[in-house]
């Protein structure tokens, strides 16, 4: 099994759509997936057609007490969503401390799901120290546009952040072409060496609640999360 | 009913015969049903079967000589086994025999199989007892090592010269050359080097065997006549023998260079000027290479580009201020190219120079490839890489053999210059090289005295101690020779260009060069000498079928023994050197094209090298519509007309001529109708196929995308590319007018250009689209993401297919007829008119000979009813 996750170095880069779209092909390439949403917006689910903002998660069962793998869904077998559950603004705070406080929740939790999958796909919050620390990913890639804001904030998260992803590149602009190749000089090691384009694709995909891969499998974003979800696989399997 | 028995009306009006046809056949018909029982279930069996037994007559209209057409077709049938599904036993019959002549061959074949797959692993198997004894070999004193080395010289020296000299009478000869024969077939799948080495001494040993038989036992010395001409055709073959013999010794171990690393710190790379010498090219064709050439990978402090421009010409001048390169111009054209390239060494101070025509693009890598050996040999003048070409030439493209068969110069590019570098030899070749700036100054300068300055200028290097090196990778593209004429009027230029150099400065003579430097130079300058020897051999049949001269005295069946064993060894041992780079007998047709024009020059530049001048290759043009080029086709029409006229001579020698002759006549036309079919194929390559379009499209499979205006993108692939538009492959089918914008994503390296163009072309899954109005630098990072790609040429063999002397003789020898047959179609109306009679005499006489019947029967019946 092997754990990946996804955080967005500002909001809007599109997080949560790659990673929709990422579990969706790397289900394609005969994977085994659980997504789980590790944002209190809790709308992962909506990119496969489930009820925006669903009030059982896993967040909710855990802080109710319950048993919180039962309120995973099945999207097709073999690809399940554990969504993250309403909570309040001071219930969000209290169970960051709580993950705090018992830094091996998730690893605990992810030994126990080893035998049902082959990965799990963590969609990180933007802040929350808790929810960010919590799971202990083999693959951790903050995303990134190709502009000028995200070239600034990325230079703090160098020393955390082991891999970046760009996300919505666009050729045509020169200020986007000048920033990838800055980056490819400076972080070559860091960079993750699938480029995702903009297409207009994307967006719409999710206005029809579906993953890129399976709302347009011939455009082109649908081709680079493909090789973006090999690329996965060929780095997963590399000795930790 | 009558008009069942007798047909007279019907043939009257659906078939249009005439009244007497119409009453014959119908007489012929009537008589039929009286005499036999056509209404019997036989019959009627057979009149099913009409469309299959009889199928020329089937839908011809009935004219009076069918009687006898059907008396022919029915004789033929009852006489020849026809091939017939109904009749299982037959089949079976013909499966056994066709078994028993296998098992009856495999019984040769068998142990020849067995022991040529032991000679094709021998180098496997041997191996450790090689080592072993090379080992042991090695341990010996150098004093006794040398005295064995001199002992087995000797030793080996004494038996070919035996081999040579001995003479033979049939039964010895024939004995002789099938055992060597045989070892050659044997050896030749054995891999390595060194069988190609044996097979070399092999051909060597046939080969000087031919010749010294041919000089002391076939020359008539009793008739004036008989000796001119077979000393003539003797001259000739002595020449080829050389020219084969030199060639071996040239290309026997191919040095197959690899690119020298540069230092990783730029700093010590070196300055490069590159030069793009122009004269009266198009400024079109132009711009592609100084685009390219800014697309170069190198520092770009140490990188200056300059366009000499001896057309002086102000579009030259505002162009190369707009992309911001150097302009250089003279006021006089002196001494041409040379003088040009010269001028220009005035005003640059650069460690090196690359010198690129200015229809060659070069590749992004060029310097990264080739600098290295600069810095690591400092001796060394010269770097030159091959010249490919990404539109056919005319061979290629009248011959329709682009990208499936090597070109003419890819036998001097992939092996022929390679084999030069083994021997420090290999030449300038005038572009897509890189030159030592102190070294050209050593000499004073780019050699202006001949007319091919390159290959001038590379002799004087090595002269002055210089070392070249030649490395086979394509790292620039250019347009070919557009016509015919063009092609021709380059080679008579190089033709002219290398026999002055040879008579000026004749590489065997003078100091500082080594003895394998001199057989290299040699042999390609004495090689364009090749014309006046190809005509000999082109009319030498004649001199015996016209004026009865014995141009070799001696048995037919003694010369087909010496001469047959020189060219099967001398094709074997070719097609595998050269296979992958010319495949057998074609070097056959472009000689024969060459030879009637570089004949003159050639010989003219031998007696009084100082006149000729030069001429400027055009190039990059268009041909508006398929024509004949009479012109240059004129000598190869006249000497098959002479070869015509030679095979009446030896119809008549036939009949008239003494028995005893009969074999020598037969030896004769086999050599005529060779001969003619060869012209044959230097007058297909005369039909110019036409070529319409200004941009030549070069195939590739790239990956790539295209982005729509909506902001949808898809992947695709580029399937050809031009410096004005691309043609796509899409994975699915988009709905897209004619002329909307789209925007094509290319990559180089890793990073991403888009060039948007409109849509020309959308056919399903393809389309095509048009850049016309890119600006500058966005030309320039197109040319960058396609023609300069590091690796754009490096796959212009994957279409070739592999050499096999017997096939490629038996295409050329259908060229040769095809020929022909283009040649007709481009006759002048009248002749067509005059010829037309004949043609149709031929035509209905050949419509009673006899068919094949269909084997499929038309009637279809059930496959199975199980």
């Amino acid at each position: 099994m092997i754990t990946l996750s996804l955080r967005g170095v500002r909001g809007g880069v599109g997080t949560s759509s790659t990673l929709a779209a990422l579990g969706h092909a790397l289900h394609e390439l005969g994977q085994k997936v659980l997504l789980v949403d590790m944002c209190p917006e809790n709308s992962l689910g909506l990119h496969f057609n489930m009820d925006l903002a669903p009030r059982e998660g896993w967040a909710r069962a855990t802080l109710d007490q319950q048993p919180w793998h039962e309120q995973a869904w099945v999207v097709e077998p073999g690809l399940c969503v554990l969504p993250y559950g309403q909570l309040k603004p001071s219930e969000v705070f209290a169970l960051d401390a709580l993950l705090i406080e018992q830094p091996k929740l998730w690893t605990q939790r992810q030994i126990a799901l080893a035998k049902g999958f082959d990965w799990i796909l963590f969609d990180l919050p933007q802040r929350l120290p808790g929810h960010v620390s919590s799971p202990h990913c083999r693959i951790s890639m903050m995303v990134i546009n190709p502009d000028a804001a995200c070239h600034v904030l990325l230079q703090p998260q160098l020393a955390q952040t082991p891999l970046f992803l760009v996300n919505r590149f666009d050729a045509a602009s020169q200020l986007q072409r000048d920033l990838l190749l800055i980056w490819q000089q400076r972080y070559a090691h860091a960079l993750v060496p699938v480029n995702l384009h903009a297409d207009e694709a994307m967006g719409e995909a999710l206005a029809r609640s579906e993953p890129a891969g399976r709302y347009a499998p011939a455009s082109l974003i649908a081709l680079d999360i493909i090789s973006l979800a090999s690329w996965c696989l060929l780095r997963g399997r590399r000795p930790a | 009913m009558i008009s069942r028995w007798f047909p007279y009306s019907r043939l009257r009006r659906e078939q249009n015969c005439t009244r007497f046809t119409a009453f014959i056949l119908a007489l012929i018909q009537a008589l039929g049903w009286i005499f036999l029982r056509l209404e019997s279930p036989r019959w009627q069996a057979l009149r099913e079967q009409h469309r299959r037994l009889y199928p020329h007559l089937a839908d011809k209209p009935s004219t009076i000589g069918d009687p006898l057409r059907y008396t022919v077709q029915t004789l033929w049938l009852l006489l020849v086994r026809t091939p017939n599904q109904n009749q299982i036993g037959r089949q079976r019959f013909r499966q056994r025999t066709a078994r028993f002549f296998t098992a009856l061959l495999m019984i040769v074949q068998r142990p020849w199989n067995l022991l040529s797959n032991a000679f094709a692993h021998l180098p496997t198997t041997l191996s450790p007892q090689v080592t072993k004894g090379s080992h042991w070999w090695d341990n010996i004193q150098w004093p006794l090592r040398k005295g064995l080395y001199i002992a087995m010289g000797v030793l080996a020296l004494a038996l070919i010269v035996l081999c040579i000299t001995e003479p033979f009478g049939f039964l010895a000869q024939l004995v002789f050359v099938v055992l060597l024969w045989m070892l050659a077939m044997l050896v030749r799948r054995m891999p390595g080097r060194f069988p190609t080495l044996l097979l070399i001494v092999l051909s060597v040993i046939v080969s000087c065997r031919y010749l010294w038989w041919r000089y002391t036992s076939t020359l008539n010395w009793n008739d004036t006549f008989d000796l001119i001409c077979g000393l003539t055709l003797l001259v000739a073959e002595t020449y080829t023998w050389l020219i084969l013999l030199l060639g071996y010794v040239q290309t026997s171990w191919p040095l197959n260079r690899k690119p020298a690393q540069l230092p990783a710190d730029t700093s010590q790379w070196p300055v490069v000027d590159l030069l793009i010498p122009t004269y009266n090219e198009e400024l079109s064709v132009t711009r592609g290479t100084v685009y390219a050439a800014l697309g170069i990978d190198w520092p770009k402090d140490k990188l200056r580009i300059h366009l000499l421009d001896d057309g002086n010409r102000p579009s030259f001048k505002t162009f190369a201020e707009e992309v911001g390169i150097n302009y250089i111009a003279r006021t006089d054209n002196r001494h041409a190219k040379a003088g040009n390239l010269n001028h220009a060494l005035k005003l640059l101070d650069g460690d090196l120079v690359a010198i690129f025509d200015c229809d060659h693009m070069p590749a992004r890598s060029f310097l990264q490839l080739t600098v290295g050996w600069f810095l690591r040999d400092p001796k060394l003048a010269l770097v030159q890489t091959p010249h490919h070409f990404l539109s056919p030439d005319p061979f290629e493209r009248n011959l329709g053999t682009f990208r499936n068969r090597p070109n003419e110069g890819e036998l001097f590019y992939g092996l022929i210059q390679d084999g030069n570098d083994m021997w420090n030899a290999a030449f300038f070749c005038g572009s897509c090289a890189i030159l030592r700036r102190t070294a050209i100054d050593s000499i004073g300068g780019f050699a202006v005295e001949t007319v091919t300055e390159d290959a001038h200028t590379a002799l004087r290097l090595h002269r002055n101690g210089w070392t070249s090196a030649y490395l086979r990778i394509p790292q620039a593209a250019g347009l070919a020779t557009e016509s015919l004429s063009a092609h021709i009027g380059q080679r008579i230029r190089w033709a002219r260009g290398m026999v002055q150099i040879f008579r000026t400065d004749n590489p065997l003579l003078g100091k500082g060069l080594t003895i394998f430097q001199r057989i290299c130079y040699t042999n390609a300058m004495m090689h364009f000498l090749v014309g006046l020897p190809r005509l000999v051999f082109l009319t030498a049949p004649l001199a015996f079928l016209f004026f009865h001269a014995y141009i070799i005295y001696a048995p037919a069946v003694m010369i087909l023994l010496y001469v047959l064993p020189h060219m099967i060894h001398a094709s074997l041992t070719n097609s595998r050197m050269q296979g992958a780079y010319r495949q057998t007998f074609w070097g056959e047709v472009y000689e024969t094209v060459l030879a009637w024009y570089i004949a003159r020059p050639t010989t003219v530049a031998l007696f009084s090298p100082s006149r000729g001048k030069f001429n400027v290759t055009a190039k990059g043009g268009m041909m508006e519509e398929n024509q004949f080029d009479w012109q240059t086709a004129k000598p190869y029409l006249i000497l098959s007309v002479l070869n015509a006229l030679g095979l009446g001579f030896a119809v008549w020698r036939l009949f008239y001529g003494p028995r005893d002759e009969i074999f020598t006549v037969i030896v004769s036309v086999l050599w005529v109708i060779y001969n003619l079919l060869i012209i044959g194929a230097a007058v297909a390559v005369a039909a110019e196929v036409r070529q319409v379009r200004n941009t030549h499209r070069v195939l590739a499979r790239l990956p790539g995308a295209v982005k729509l205006a909506d902001g949808h993108s898809y992947p695709c692939e580029l399937v050809d590319y031009s410096d004005g538009g691309v043609g796509l492959q899409l994975s699915q089918a988009l709905q897209l007018p004619v002329g909307s914008p789209v925007s094509l994503i290319l990559q180089r390296g890793n990073r991403e250009f888009v060039f948007t163009g409109t849509l020309t072309r959308s056919h399903e899954r393809f389309i095509g689209l048009s850049f016309a109005q890119l600006p500058p630098e966005e030309k320039i990072a197109f040319v960058q993401c396609t023609f300069g790609r590091a690796d754009a040429w490096l796959d212009h063999n994957s279409g070739f297919e592999a050499d096999k002397p017997i096939q490629s003789l038996k295409e050329i020898l259908a060229l040769g007829i095809k020929g022909y047959y283009r040649l007709y179609e481009y006759l002048p109306a009248w002749i067509r008119v005059l010829a037309k009679p004949f043609l149709h005499i031929f035509q209905w006489l050949g419509s009673f000979l006899p068919r094949m019947p269909t084997s499929t029967p038309l009637i279809s019946r059930p496959v199975s009813r199980s």
